[in-house]
């Protein structure tokens, strides 16, 4: 049975239009949203927890509406994309006051907390207020609160914005572990990889539409022939850049900025494995690794282009 | 009904106001009689008739605090509600877990009527105690006019008032905050027009207003206050009318803003559409 329904599902705030008649079905597993910034993801997580209205058609969860079901919404753990806090709270106090607004009581809440906080690799500033927080902290305190209450369904949008590739890595594994524990996972960015690294299940939308579903290779295979841009911002170019130059699966090398190399190469799953491994054992300070957006751009308006042909 | 999560979030919200260097600041406004009061008692020459601090007393407390500061610090936070989440995008929290929408508005709204409530309460105790201090009321003539003043009374009649006062406001502008994207503008066309125009004229449309239905909570309690001013006797009867309270007035009016505010609440998006749309 589908977790997720969207029955052709619009969704337009006045001229602007987030989703446009999109039919598709969320199964349980993990399943990644895929589409560059302003496709209509945020819009999809909106609706689905009960934020947004549909302007047309009909989404539904677990069976039933999400807009001001307390029944539904229970069920449900989301992570939300922006930097959404209330800043005197500390990490701890944050979780225990969303737990307790998902029907723990007090001590349980504190508990819950606790456990979700270790699993999101936060309990070392827990105690700290989350003003002085990390992105990539301010990522994880927003997992655990998502975490919680133990829901069946994880909605995560963009959760691995900000963090470093260590980060990414953890929470990759504590999604895989969460989706082995039948816990039902949707999980939306803008970095094909990412989604990559967790799950063959995607769902591609641009401009409000699905340009692409199902298996993430068959999809994989529409942009062979496009390579892959990756940006690193650390703070040796140079020692990377020269490494970088001698691996056979990168087919070009640049530093747009003094503290940034940007490469491409078609095997992107195998340069980011590698990429990981030098980093931790050369013991580089790297800042930022990111798929360089023009490169994923490129392919949605390729599927763009393809299905309006 | 989860009441744990009730609590938690009533809990959370008073303790979010006082954290909340706003609140402070609208602490001190609230001060602003007893602040003015303090300088009249320095700087005037001592009072010569209880008149004198009678008059002081009753025209701040019904004039100054209750028809300006008490609205402007419901103003305040009452269009800040949701707003204020709405705003700095937590309310995606509030409204994805256990508690219905309404459930959420009106937990809110009882937790800051409290603080609201209570601040009013430490104001109007500020004034009383900052005209009655040091003033030896027995010593004082009295007037025809004014006769015995029992200053313990009217204290309690005014905290009554405040209490009143911020339950009736909070709602309302509770409501304007849910109505439009720009509250404050629509709230103090509101309080002009409605609270301030309409409210002190001899009209039936009137009763609709907080503000009438206070003053006549004043009047029914603390008959004298119907000649703070030199009015004819019959508008003077048809403005203060005798022995009115304005609980059931006052009730009426907020459980109608506050049901028309849950129906807002449940019917619409709460998240502002440009984070929706990112």
């Amino acid at each position: 049975m589908a977790v997720i329904e969207l029955i052709q599902l619009s969704k337009w705030y006045g001229e602007v239009i987030g989703l446009n008649n999109v039919t598709a079905e969320i199964a349980p597993g993990i399943t990644g949203l895929l589409g560059p910034n302003g496709a209509g993801k945020s819009t999809l997580m909106g609706l689905a927890t009960g934020q947004l209205r549909p302007s047309k058609g009909v989404i539904r969860v677990f069976d039933e509406s999400p807009w001001d079901n307390p029944r539904v919404l229970a069920r449900i753990g989301y992570c939300p994309e922006g930097d959404q806090f209330w800043p005197n709270l500390t990490g701890f106090q944050f979780v225990v006051f969303l737990a307790r607004l998902s029907g723990l009581s007090r001590a349980a809440a504190r508990r819950a907390a606790n456990e979700a906080i270790e699993r999101a690799g936060m309990t070392p500033h827990a105690g700290r207020a989350v003003r002085g927080y990390s992105k990539g902290m301010r990522q994880r305190i927003k997992i655990a609160q998502a975490l919680a209450h133990s829901p069946e369904l994880l909605i995560l949008d963009e959760p691995f914005t900000g963090t470093d590739p260590v980060a990414r890595h953890e929470l990759t594994e504590l999604f895989r572990v969460l989706a082995a524990q039948d816990v039902k996972i949707l999980v939306s960015s803008h970095v094909l990889h990412e989604v990559e690294a967790l799950t063959r299940q995607i769902l591609m939308i641009d401009h409000g539409r699905i340009v692409a579903q199902g298996n993430v290779q068959a999809v994989r295979r529409t942009m062979h022939d496009r390579p892959h841009a990756i940006r690193v911002r650390l703070d040796q170019p140079r020692r990377l850049a020269s490494q970088l130059a001698g691996w056979e699966m990168v087919t070009a090398v640049s530093l747009p900025q003094p503290d940034t190399i940007l490469f491409e190469t078609r095997s992107p799953e195998a340069a980011y494995e590698r990429l990981t491994a030098l980093i931790l054992d050369d013991g580089l300070t790297v800042r930022e690794i990111a798929a360089a957006d023009e490169n994923l751009e490129a392919l949605f308006g390729y599927l763009t282009q393809r299905n309006t042909k | 009904m989860p009441v744990g999560a009730i609590a938690a979030l009533f809990l959370f919200t008073i303790r979010q106001m006082l954290r909340d260097a706003k609140f402070w600041g609208v602490a001190a406004v609230c001060l602003l009689p007893c602040v003015l009061t303090l300088t009249i008692r320095r700087f005037a020459p001592p009072a010569t008739s209880l008149e004198q601090p009678w008059t002081l007393y009753h025209a701040l407390l019904q004039f100054m605090f209750l028809m300006g500061l008490l609205p402007l610090a419901c103003m305040v936070y009452g269009t800040a509600l949701i707003g204020a989440e709405a705003e700095s995008r937590t309310i995606g929290y509030l409204i994805t877990r256990r508690l219905r929408r309404r459930t959420v508005l009106l937990t809110r709204y009882l937790a800051t009527t409290l603080v609201i409530a209570v601040l009013g309460n430490f104001a109007v105790l500020a004034l009383h105690a900052s005209v009655l201090t040091g003033l030896d009321l027995e010593s004082l003539p009295k007037t025809p006019k004014l006769g015995e003043w029992n200053p313990g009374h009217d204290l309690t009649v005014y905290m009554y008032v405040a209490a009143l006062g911020a339950v009736g406001f909070l709602a309302i502008f509770s409501l304007v905050g849910l109505l439009t994207a720009r509250p404050l503008a629509l709230s103090v066309f509101y309080m002009v027009v409605f609270e301030l125009i309409i409210g002190n004229l001899p009209i039936g449309a009137r009763e609709y207003s907080l503000s009438h239905q206070l003053r006549s909570t004043i009047a029914g309690a603390i008959p004298q206050v119907t000649r703070l001013f030199e009015l004819p006797p019959d508008l003077s009867a048809r403005l203060y009318p005798a022995g009115a309270s304005g609980l059931s007035g006052v009730l009426v009016i907020a459980c109608s803003a506050l049901l028309i505010a849950c129906v807002l609440a449940t019917i619409r998006e709460l998240t502002p559409t440009k984070v929706a749309r990112d």
